[in-house]
């Protein structure tokens, strides 16, 4: 369904070019093209890439695995929790990065609910955060635990004494929850892989070739694996949304159920959701930046008008964000119970207030005053930069809510003020380099961009004259059936 | 049996403080330990908060110049009924005792989510941050009927629940009742002020009975709705 | 009857392969003109289409089933571990009664989806026969270069002509392969 459509004069056809340049579904690349530049990113493995994937492998294997060894051995008081603050550095960067895994799913699913064209190129690098996101964050709840060797005493299974887990526990919540959204979100990142794999295992020879014809399960792209397939995206895609809302709902409910000061609260579940979507799509901009910085033929595929769209996607959450915590703050406030009035003018003034300031700043203020620009937007490396604002800005809410609360409590005698320690401070940055090093190896293995649905979306553009301008159409190639 | 917590025929262990008594000396701190295996940690990582003991002196000062006072109040785990630590546990490595009606922790269950500890209210609980070692000749002190702990667990007081069975076992043996006083946690054998009384909540001619009816009589955050089992008696502003 | 006049008759596998979708209704068109009918066609395409765009009869998917049987069997999973296994070692916690049904809700709600998600999933394989176990099937490279490959099932005797109608409408080449279309 090529668009067979003349421009009348050279006014038109400027036209025309000018719109193709904003807006990849419009610009037209033939499909063998496109595999090729695909194929040519995955295939480029470099000296570079080589490089980086061996030192990130060696810091992983140190800073996360070797540090993690030597805290099993030794104890958990090598991380500087203490009492009153049970929990530090790991639990904070737990919930980081469950927020961090939640924005591929969002602009992956959601967008594809709503059928927003412009997701098209990038859904998989950011089904790709999600997966590796929650990689990285499954690790804490085993990293937190006094005795990581007995962590599978929460999974239910029946044992010799017929013992179950407590299914009253919101520990056993996030269990769950974190596995179903792993699995679900990582079967729906390989549904559409599978076409592509398809086209990788067409296109490569060696171990490659075994490897892609075995995940591409022998796809052929007849009608009825394109039907079954399709149905089962749509599923997906509806499916994994309450999944995702349930994920980061049950994670604020490990604080908001308990008896606890600053914690029990009834806004969390919608506060942290924000929160997850406010770190998760500033990291989806980080992502794709470095992606598109680093990876061949990508800036064809990643252009500013999706940073455009994530950038007033991002705006509009950071201003979500600032209501859910002024309901949060201000009417905790005016509660007046003293105990939260202490815990809230620690948060302000106390040791914590440059943690909380910097998320105040980071989350709200600085999002609010460049992202209503539309130029801002659309320059890549300055999104990139609010990106990781905003996610320093995440991280401190995080540090806040979980060890500022517990700093204070009803018991002034019990007070007290925590800060991490090298072992633990390493852990948190050997997951970062894990999710780096996970990321960076499958650039180079799976094609980061689904080929077949950029095709699709272009299939589903058509021009079209309207009075004297000359405008893009979308015609809806799914619901035709 | 709604909630589970009303079995009459069982006995229903309670504590009373006396704060009007209390002079902070100290003695059922060092007697808990003696007694529980709980660990010494040191001088630094005590003052850090990582200090094991189960039963702790919260002090708090109060006024200036002449007319400062101090303020000590015994807080150990307070026993709860409704206690906030036991539904948040993934393992039930904390649940309650039906017999007892006191809130168990079982060490050998215990992952160390360290959520119980976070849920505590009363910020009763402590965790065995290290594996930790007992200089010599303490180690010869180690009471045979207690579990000695090792790195990654919660721990909290227990009541001297390994007094307790004692005393209803012996009290069987002899084919009686458990008579009042005859149960003394390591505390209140220590407390030279005879601050700290245990007994049945049950027997309504036992000493803490009595005591209980004054109206100085208070539980901790009472209003939180836990129904702790330990009571206390308000006073004590102390000269110093 | 001699071999060669035998193998005129036996079905065979041909493939024709086009560049442009909007070639493919008028060339289905043509085959079954011929006289071969949708059965024995198979469409193989790069992209989605809609059965209405390539003209073929509509297709269905049973996927959906297998979703709501995976709930099903998921919901009934919750159900074990929050009720069933409180009965199978009562133990109390913080004055909660042994059968809570707020707090399990949440349980119900997790394995319920992972069972849609999951068999959803599963759907997909069965129902598409994927992947492979036994024999070859039909299938072109250029189908993944958005060409789209029909493939249909008719003796040597009629495929002459079959050939030169879709070659007429287009078709870049037309040519026997070995190969079922399952």
């Amino acid at each position: 369904m090529s668009s067979e459509f003349h421009p009348r004069n050279e006014e038109e056809a400027r036209r025309i070019e000018e719109l193709k340049r904003e807006h990849l579904l419009l610009d037209h690349k033939s499909r063998a093209e496109m595999n090729d530049m695909v194929m040519e990113a995955v295939l480029d493995t470099s000296r570079d890439w080589k490089i980086a994937v061996t030192v990130l492998a060696v810091v992983t294997a140190v800073s996360l695995f070797g540090a993690w060894g030597y805290m099993m051995l030794k104890g958990l008081g090598l991380a500087g929790i203490r009492r009153p603050i049970f929990w530090g550095l790991f639990i904070v960067s737990f919930v980081f990065w469950i927020g961090i895994s939640h924005a591929g799913t969002f602009v992956s699913a959601i967008l594809r609910v709503f059928k927003a064209e412009f997701r098209r190129p990038f859904t998989r690098a950011a089904e790709l955060m999600t997966t590796f996101g929650l990689a990285a964050a499954g690790l804490y709840p085993l990293v937190h635990l006094g005795r990581t060797w007995r962590f599978y005493w929460m999974m239910p299974y029946p044992n010799q004494r017929w013992l179950w887990p407590n299914w009253r526990s919101p520990l056993l919540w996030d269990f769950f929850a974190i596995n179903t959204y792993l699995i679900g979100s990582t079967l729906y990142l390989y549904l559409p892989l599978i076409p592509d794999m398809a086209m990788a295992r067409d296109r490569s020879t060696g171990w490659r070739k075994k490897v892609y014809t075995i995940l591409a399960l022998g796809w052929r792209g007849t009608e009825q694996e394109w039907k079954n397939l399709q149905k089962a995206i749509q599923i997906f895609a509806w499916a994994i949304i309450p999944v995702m809302f349930s994920v980061h709902t049950i994670v604020s409910w490990d604080f908001a159920v308990a008896m606890k000061l600053g914690w029990h609260s009834t806004i969390f579940g919608p506060y942290f959701i924000i929160g997850a979507l406010l770190s998760g799509i500033a990291a989806v901009n980080v992502v794709l930046f470095t992606v598109r910085a680093t990876t061949k033929n990508m800036r064809y595929f990643i252009r500013p008008e999706h940073f455009d769209a994530l950038g007033k996607l991002l705006l509009i959450i950071s201003l979500s964000w600032a209501y859910f915590f002024f309901n949060e703050f201000i009417l905790e406030w005016y509660g007046g119970e003293h105990t939260v009035k202490e815990i809230l003018k620690f948060y302000m003034f106390g040791d914590i207030a440059p943690v909380w300031w910097t998320m105040v700043s980071c989350n709200v203020f600085i999002p609010g005053l460049f992202l209503w620009n539309r130029k801002f937007r659309r320059t890549p490396w300055l999104m990139f930069l609010m990106g990781i604002i905003v996610n320093i800005g995440m991280f401190a809410e995080r540090y806040v809510i979980v060890t500022g609360a517990l700093s204070r409590n009803r018991f002034p005698f019990d007070w007290g003020w925590y800060e991490p320690r090298l072992v633990e401070i390493s852990i948190v940055f050997g997951t970062f380099t894990l999710f780096l090093l996970l990321y960076t190896l499958a650039a180079r293995f799976l094609p980061l961009i689904p080929v077949w649905e950029v095709e699709e979306g272009q299939h589903s553009h058509t021009w079209r004259r309207v009075g004297k301008a000359v405008l893009p159409a979308v015609s809806d190639l799914e619901s035709l059936d | 049996m709604a909630g589970g917590n009303g079995h009459e025929e069982h006995t229903k262990w309670v504590m009373v403080i006396d704060l009007d008594r209390c002079n902070g000396c100290g003695a059922c701190v060092t007697a808990c330990a003696m007694e529980n295996n709980v660990a010494f940690t040191g001088e630094e990582e005590n003052a850090y908060g990582r200090g094991m003991h189960w039963l702790r002196l919260q002090r708090y000062w109060e006024g200036e110049g002449d007319e400062l006072r101090v303020r000590f109040i015994p807080t150990m785990c307070q026993q709860c009924s409704n206690a906030p630590c036991e539904p948040v546990c993934p393992v039930y490595a904390t649940l309650h005792s039906e017999a007892e009606e006191i809130n168990l922790q079982v060490y050998n269950r215990c992952i160390g989510t360290r959520y119980c500890a976070n849920n505590c209210p009363y910020i009763a609980r402590t965790f065995n941050w290290f594996d930790y070692e007992w200089p010599e000749p303490l180690n010869f002190h180690l009471n045979p009927d207690v579990t000695v702990r090792r790195r990654g667990i919660m721990e909290k007081c227990t009541f001297c629940i390994q007094r307790i069975r004692r005393a209803e076992e012996n009290a069987k043996a002899e084919g009686r009742e458990v008579y009042d006083g005859e149960v003394q946690p390591a505390c209140a054998q220590a407390c030279p002020t005879e601050a700290i009384v245990f007994g049945n909540w049950r027997d309504p001619n036992s000493r803490v009975r009595q005591l209980a009816a004054s109206q100085r009589a208070f539980k901790l955050e009472e209003a939180l709705g836990t129904e702790p089992k330990v009571i206390y008696l308000a006073g004590g502003r102390h000269e110093f | 009857m001699d071999s060669a006049y035998q193998g005129r008759y036996e079905p065979r596998m041909f493939v024709a392969v086009f560049d442009d979708v909007e070639q493919v209704p008028p060339a289905l068109d043509a085959l079954r003109q011929v006289g071969v009918s949708d059965e024995f066609i198979q469409v193989q395409t790069g992209v989605p289409y809609a059965s209405s765009i390539l003209g073929r009869p509509k297709v269905l998917s049973a996927v959906p089933k297998y979703g709501l049987t995976g709930a099903f069997v998921g919901f009934l999973a919750g159900l074990f571990f929050t009720h069933g296994t409180a009965a199978l070692y009562n133990l109390r916690v913080g004055g909660f009664p042994l059968y809570s049904v707020p707090p399990s809700l949440v349980l119900l709600f997790e394995l319920t989806m992972l069972g849609l998600l999951v068999a959803s999933f599963i759907g997909v394989l069965v129902e598409s026969l994927l992947p492979p176990v036994v024999g070859k099937r039909v299938y072109h490279p250029a189908v993944s270069d958005s060409a789209i490959a029909v493939f249909f099932q008719t003796s040597r005797l009629l495929a002459d002509e079959a050939r030169q109608a879709l070659q007429s409408l287009g078709a870049r080449e037309v040519t026997e392969v070995e190969g079922s279309f399952v």
